[in-house]
């Protein structure tokens, strides 16, 4: 049975069509996957990342990658053919879903997400409607011993978002889910990946979270039971603690990662300053002869 | 020399030199120990020397480090000219070059 595809549609006349196509094209510059972009329901997924994602770059690399990864593992290079086949049969995109992660038994579930992301991002863009839930219950789950999770989610949600606590504090549980071909949200928490709408001064953009941070939201829900929509994902009353509790957090992490690369910089500087700088031992009359033929 | 000594404050000028952030950890050079000597070699005329944690430091780090430390000490009172040397770096020459030419009156963007 075909389904209706509810696609974005490229129109060359339109300008910030036409500059999404560019910025796509600039996000992929000097990598291999760029070629995708010639596969029109892959540039699709790429124009809505960078219509309504803030700063889609990096997002547009991940899901490109992933697709590509996903078109020659599962689609056994016929990413066109693996399409038509959904849109003839809507099963198809969540049993190629499942070949993707049986491909990669045994990995956790976060490291599954990412290799998900894309695939399951370009089927809905394609208008092929895929399950958007956790393909994997591997060990991705760890929450972090003693912290709670409204400061885990506070902490882990600004990594990679791209969006700022105080933008965060302010989406509402509506404002979290799925997206639908169109690229707007379908509200449940559940979803994986697991994109958001937060406000800025230029209006409305989407990210998604890490799964680390869905983890963190979904632990958060379940403490404080039911909610509408348009409840705060982080209620109010806890989110200035969490707030202080995660900046502090932050701090500590950073500051030990300092005390790391500090360590590692002297470590490595105490080395060359013993052993000579990088080359100074390398004498050409002595390298085996077929390092320099 | 008593007269020189008595126009710069060198304790000030080390503060200030001490005062300098690494781009990228914000950890200062004095909380860091990477100030070695701090010298008034004429009326006016102060030499700072420092070294980074690796001899293999990024220059672009180095170059940013030591303009700052010319920056700030040239705002020391009875500072006219600040020479910052940089050593124990592979490429110390090049850097102290950049170091030390041009003016250093803005603030750098990375502070």
């Amino acid at each position: 049975m075909a389904v209706s595809v509810d696609q974005p549609v490229l129109d060359p006349l339109d300008r910030d069509a036409v500059d999404g196509v560019e910025a796509a094209h600039l996000a992929l510059r000097g990598r291999r996957e760029l070629q995708l972009l010639e596969d029109p329901s892959v540039l699709a997924m790429a124009q809505l990342l960078v219509e309504r994602w803030r700063d889609a770059a990096p997002w547009v690399r991940a899901a490109v990658a992933t697709v590509d990864r996903f078109a020659r593992e599962v689609a056994l290079g016929d990413l066109p053919g693996l399409l038509a086949a959904g849109r003839a049969d809507p099963a198809e995109a969540d049993r190629s879903l499942q070949r993707l992660a049986r491909r990669h038994d045994g990995l956790s579930a976060g490291q599954m997400a990412s290799l998900a992301f894309g695939p399951k991002l370009w089927w809905t863009v394609a208008g092929v409607p895929v399950t958007w839930l956790p393909l994997s219950q591997g060990d991705g789950h760890r929450p972090l011993p003693s912290v709670q999770s409204g400061v885990r989610l506070l902490l882990l949600s600004v990594i990679g978002s791209g969006a700022t606590q105080d933008e965060l504090r302010a989406v509402r549980v509506g404002d979290a889910g799925s997206l639908n071909a169109a690229g707007r949200i379908v509200p449940d928490v559940q979803a994986e990946p697991l994109a958001v709408a937060y406000r800025d001064v230029d209006g409305e953009h989407l990210t998604f979270l890490s799964y680390e941070a869905r983890q963190a939201l979904l632990d958060l829900r379940a403490s404080l039971g039911p909610s509408g929509p348009d409840d705060l994902l982080l209620p109010a009353k806890d989110a200035a603690e969490a707030s202080t509790a995660a900046l502090a957090a932050g701090s500590a992490l950073v500051g030990a990662g300092n005390d790391v690369n500090v360590t590692l910089c002297r470590a490595t500087g105490d080395f060359f300053r013993a052993w000579g700088m990088p080359g100074a031992r390398f004498d050409i009359r002595t390298a085996p002869a077929e390092e320099h033929p | 020399m008593s007269s020189i000594s008595t126009q710069i404050d060198v304790a000030a000028v080390r503060e200030a030199a001490g005062s300098v952030p690494d781009p990228e950890i914000r950890r200062t050079l004095g909380e860091l120990d990477l100030l070695d000597e701090v010298e008034v070699v004429a009326d006016g005329d102060v030499v700072v020397r420092y070294h980074l944690t690796s001899p293999l430091c990024p220059s672009p780090f180095a170059i940013q480090i030591g303009r700052e430390v010319r920056r700030r000490v040239e705002l020391v009172p009875g500072v006219r000219a600040c020479r910052v040397d940089i050593h124990d770096h592979f490429i110390a020459a090049d850097i102290s070059q950049q170091v030390n030419e041009g003016d250093v009156t803005e603030p750098p963007s990375w502070l």
